[in-house]
């Protein structure tokens, strides 16, 4: 029973990864984004767990409780502040509407299973299903970037993206040295504080967080 | 008993237990604004209080209007023949599959829109105009999360369906159902006219749908209606019932979901028109998800 639950977790989180990360894309307020960023990281810290579990690697619990922590309560606390200080209530403008972000998104999908299809020198059971899921998560985060106009969803879509590489590195490698994680987990945070004193400075500058006017700044 | 007693048997028991499901959700809905509640006789009392009644036909009306009642009772009842309830084998399971289902769904619907059109209301056609456009988004998704169950079960026979998904553990194939549980809940909140999608408790004309196309109907055609109504809603219920826990007491499966949509009828408010797709949407994408899901992990390797 116990030999089997856990691949069969693994599976379940691994679609679920998916869903909350579709979800992101689709979310219509900011807020319920970051939340649903903040259920995507908790879900990443469950498959790590589980992995870990299965494959017997102890050292992935450091990862995973980092991600906990770090993801799931200090960075979308950091994002509700700068909304807070920012002033703004529902604020996820795209170029192209949910259905067709949706579609794309989909359509992402397709093009990671059938690209990563024929790898060489995948081996196991889980690395050749989270590879597709790993590479569409990094393309989500992508069209995201891509398609938002506002600074703080396209943060979002960068943190998604840094998802997506997380899973690829857990599920892979069985997790990459210690030191190497910690100097990740390390740069996603700065990152985001750097981007969100970068927000400030735009909102200052145009009185607004559209990155659109950055086009302004042309010569 | 003999097996075709007993899936006639288990046609009538839906006919008879479908209002019993509709009392149960105004019940809770009643609980939880601090009413007592229609009592549980009320809902058969209404149906027998509309057989009972005058019936005011608008002269305009042509013969599309007093067919489309026994149309879609006629293909509501057909459906429930092809789903399995409380006993594993259907009366009709021999003759259609999942695919069938859909359909005779959507000539009852297709008949409706007619008709409300036909009694010549604004508010028939703006009904019509509205319950078509969301069809034509939740059919496919519902088509879709029939598939997921299809590549896994081989099969496109509903009965077929429930009876190998009841066979294999729960946890082997608990990735892809739990992603096609969340699409068909969505698409059982648009096909019963439940609230995110449509308030079946007001005639608001801004925002009712169903009601809408029914406006005209009075008397037997109206008690019909709202019949086949409540046997649909039952029948995605045991749909869900079946197909996703194959296990434990069919009634008390069917309840808990209903305990389930009342629950979220009670906390959430109706959805804008126009947000509606995006909710189809993500019921969409979750089934096809699924059934991606399940090309990735199946993958031989």
């Amino acid at each position: 029973m116990s030999a089997d639950l856990i691949p069969s977790l693994i599976h379940l989180t691994g679609m679920l990864l998916l869903a909350a990360a579709l979800a992101i894309i689709a979310s219509p307020q900011l807020f319920a984004c970051i939340r649903l960023y903040a259920a995507h990281s908790f879900l990443l810290a469950a498959t790590t767990i589980l992995v870990a579990c299965h494959e017997g690697v102890t050292h992935l619990w450091i990862p995973a409780l980092l991600t906990l922590l770090l993801k799931v309560i200090v960075i979308p606390q950091v994002f509700f502040r700068m909304i807070r200080r920012l002033g703004i209530r529902r604020e996820v403008e795209s170029y192209i509407n949910i259905p067709f972000s949706l579609i794309l998104a989909v359509a992402l999908l397709f093009l990671s299973f059938y690209g990563t299809a024929h790898l060489p020198g995948l081996s196991g059971v889980e690395e050749r299903e989270f590879i597709p899921m790993a590479a569409a998560t990094v393309f989500w985060g992508m069209l995201m970037m891509a398609t938002r106009k506002k600074a703080l969803t396209q943060i979002v879509g960068l943190l998604l993206m840094e998802n997506g590489l997380f899973l690829m590195a857990i599920t892979l490698t069985s997790g990459m040295p210690l030191l190497v994680e910690l100097g990740i987990f390390f740069d996603v945070l700065v990152g985001v504080i750097i981007m969100g004193v970068f927000v400030f400075k735009i909102r200052d500058a145009f009185e607004g967080i559209d990155v659109d006017d950055l086009t302004v700044l042309k010569g | 008993m003999s097996p075709i007693f007993l899936s006639i048997l288990q046609v009538i028991l839906v006919m008879a237990l479908a209002p019993g499901v509709s009392w149960f959700i105004k019940k809770l809905k009643g609980a939880s604004q601090n009413r007592v509640g229609p009592a549980l006789g009320q809902v058969y009392f209404d149906l027998i209080k509309l057989f009972r009644k005058e019936m005011v036909v608008s002269e305009t009306a042509s013969w599309v209007f007093h067919a489309a009642p026994f149309v879609l009772f006629a293909s509501t009842l057909l459906a429930a023949g092809l789903v399995p309830f409380f006993w594993k084998e259907t009366l009709l399971g021999f003759a259609g599959d999942a695919i069938l289902l859909v359909y005779l769904l959507a000539l009852g619907r297709f008949f409706i829109a007619l008709a409300a059109m036909d009694a010549g209301t604004s508010f028939g056609g703006m009904g019509s105009s509205r319950e078509m456009f969301l069809s034509s988004l939740t059919e496919p998704a519902l088509l879709l999360s029939f598939f997921a169950f299809s590549v896994h079960t081989k099969t496109t026979s509903l009965q077929t369906m429930a009876a190998s998904l009841g066979s294999e553990p729960l946890t082997a194939t608990l990735f892809f159902t739990a992603l096609i549980f969340g699409a068909m809940l969505i698409v059982t909140l648009v096909e019963s006219a439940r609230i995110p999608v449509d308030n079946p408790a007001t005639h608001l004309e801004l925002t009712m749908v169903h009601e809408a196309m029914i406006l005209e109907y009075s008397g037997r055609y109206l008690a019909l209606i709202e019949w086949s109504h409540q046997i649909r809603q039952l029948l995605f219920f045991s749909l869900l019932a079946n197909l996703f826990f194959p296990f434990g007491f069919y009634l008390l499966k069917v309840f808990a979901l209903a305990l389930l949509v009342g629950w979220i009828e009670i906390h959430s408010a109706k959805l804008r028109l126009f947000r509606v797709p995006d909710l189809i949407a993500i019921a969409f994408v979750l089934a096809l998800l699924s059934l991606l899901g399940q090309l990735i992990i199946g993958r031989p390797s």
